[in-house]
């Protein structure tokens, strides 16, 4: 675990570099700027969407946090598909795996650190939201709201897991490209999958559009409103946890695998 | 054993993506469920999201889905009237050849059946079919149902003859056993005023005074609305002393 938590280290350590300075402040100043919107509800054109993910029981997501974990998925993007690459290319990789690490050891190393990252980013933003919320409406968000908030970041779990998992396959470019092709590809299948099963079972149309389902993860789960402690937190930590697994292991096989002289 | 070791041993990578997997599609399920629970108690409406499709193919999903929507009914109907009403409407979404098979089997199959109406009613002056319906026959249909059924099995029979162009002596022909019946609901005055109205034209004064004293009878008589509004409150009366 040592080894594993010696890679995420110098993942880690890449927030002192200026640009990510400049990211924080835009998360403060981001955090600062959402901090009175209202909760999640979309109405109109995206009606579908909205009642898909807003359900009538439980404590609801607040529109600012949505945003908050929205912009950190998008570093989540850039910084787990391109850190691997970049080591690769850099022979980093060929350094840190001359020391006795495992490959496997090294593609946890850099998630645990890619998720503190992520994590760090988070964190500051709601800090600065539920500090502007303070100042501004002269009263903080009760305890039961702020803990769905953060329930959020296990999206973070395995969203970092798949862009890594990619990242394995491919050059940074690439890899960025296809995350966010299949982030794409996986939303409107979560709508679909959850879509088809209002329509008749006769239809027989179900059953396939699962099965395809199967291969993208449901980030709609996420962020449906439910009560702060229960069955449904359990199976989402399950949930993301699992998918995380499956992603890491992914990526571990072919990793293992991967000729890094090339 | 290092966790390095597990990691970097192919084998139990995939054990780990095995058991991954199990935990996988258990909370999956669980998580949809909540999620299609959660959806239950919302209006959202899937002809909605189908009109957001293009116009070529809009109509052609909706077709499937109302056929699809029909069809679960069919495998979920309880009653001889939900497969009867289940059956006819699918058969009316295919050609005119499979509807008239499928009114043919119904009125084989349920002629005691109110819901067969629409079936006898096809082939009752319907032209040349697979099957006829003579007025006798319709009566005997009629004879066979229940009786707040009867009165829409006349109206729609009487519609029916005045549709297809028939003339005074066909309504008298057709009302005619309803001088023989007591009515048991004011609705039967509609078709007492047509029965007093043909046998006038053609001069039929006997049909023509019967059938004017069912009138007056008639209109001393609740409406079928009004007995089953009665009989409905009688019916909630009984179930709230018992469950008192």
């Amino acid at each position: 675990m040592e080894k594993v938590l010696a890679v995420s280290e110098i993942t880690l350590k890449r927030v002192k570099e200026p640009a990510f300075n400049v990211l924080f402040i835009i998360a403060a100043v981001f955090g600062y700027c959402v901090s009175e919107m209202e909760a999640l509800s979309i109405h109109g054109e995206d009606a579908t969407i909205g009642v898909i993910l807003a359900s009538d029981s439980g404590t609801p997501l607040l529109t600012g946090f949505v945003m908050i974990i929205l912009m950190t998925m998008l570093i989540a993007v850039f910084s787990g598909a391109t850190d691997i690459p970049r080591d690769v290319e850099s022979r980093m990789v060929m350094f840190i795996l001359s020391k006795p690490i495992s490959r496997g050891e090294y593609v946890l190393g850099k998630y645990i650190g890619v998720v503190s990252t992520c994590l760090l980013f988070f964190i500051l933003a709601c800090i600065s939201t539920v500090l502007a919320h303070l100042i501004k409406a002269g009263e903080l968000y009760s305890l039961t709201v702020l803990v769905r908030q953060s329930y959020l970041l296990i999206a973070i779990l395995p969203f970092v897991a798949m862009t890594m998992m990619i990242s394995t396959f491919l050059s940074d470019i690439s890899a960025m490209i296809v995350a966010a092709v299949y982030i794409m590809f996986a939303l409107s299948m979560s709508a679909m999958s959850i879509f088809v099963d209002m329509l008749p079972k006769s239809l027989g149309v179900a059953s396939y559009v699962h099965v395809i389902a199967y291969f993208f993860p449901n980030y709609f789960y996420f962020f449906n409103s439910f009560k702060i402690f229960g069955v449904v937190v359990l199976s989402l930590l399950v949930y993301a946890l699992s998918l995380t697994v499956i992603f890491l292991a992914i990526g571990t096989l072919k990793f293992n695998r991967r000729d890094l002289i090339e | 054993m290092s966790c390095g070791l597990c990691l970097s041993d192919s084998k139990a990578v995939s054990l780990v993506l095995v058991t991954a997997f199990f935990f996988y599609f258990t909370s999956e399920m669980l998580l949809r469920q909540y999620a299609l629970a959660g959806m239950g108690s919302k209006d959202l409406n899937v002809n909605k999201i189908i009109t957001r499709l293009p116009e070529g193919i809009r109509e052609k999903v909706m077709a499937r889905i109302t056929k699809g929507r029909l069809l679960d009914q069919l495998a979920a109907a309880k009653t001889d009237g939900e497969y009867i009403s289940t059956r006819i409407a699918l058969a009316s979404m295919e050609t005119e050849d499979v509807l008239e098979k499928t009114y043919l089997e119904i009125s084989e199959r349920f002629p005691n059946n109110p819901e067969s109406m629409s079936s006898f009613l096809f082939f009752f002056r319907g032209g040349p079919r697979m099957r006829q319906v003579s007025v006798a026959d319709y009566h005997l249909f009629i004879g066979r149902l229940p009786e707040a059924d009867r009165y829409f099995a006349w109206e729609a029979g009487l519609s029916k003859i005045k549709g297809t162009g028939g003339d005074n002596l066909d309504r008298i022909e057709f009302l005619r056993p309803l001088l023989e019946i007591e009515p048991k609901y004011k609705d039967y005055l509609r078709l007492y005023v047509e029965l007093t109205e043909a046998a006038f034209q053609e001069g039929a004064t006997a049909i023509e005074n019967r059938s004017r004293e069912l009138e007056e009878a008639c209109e001393k008589l609740p409406t079928l609305m009004q007995v089953m509004e009665r009989s409905d409150k009688e019916k909630s009366g009984k179930q709230n002393k018992g469950s008192k």
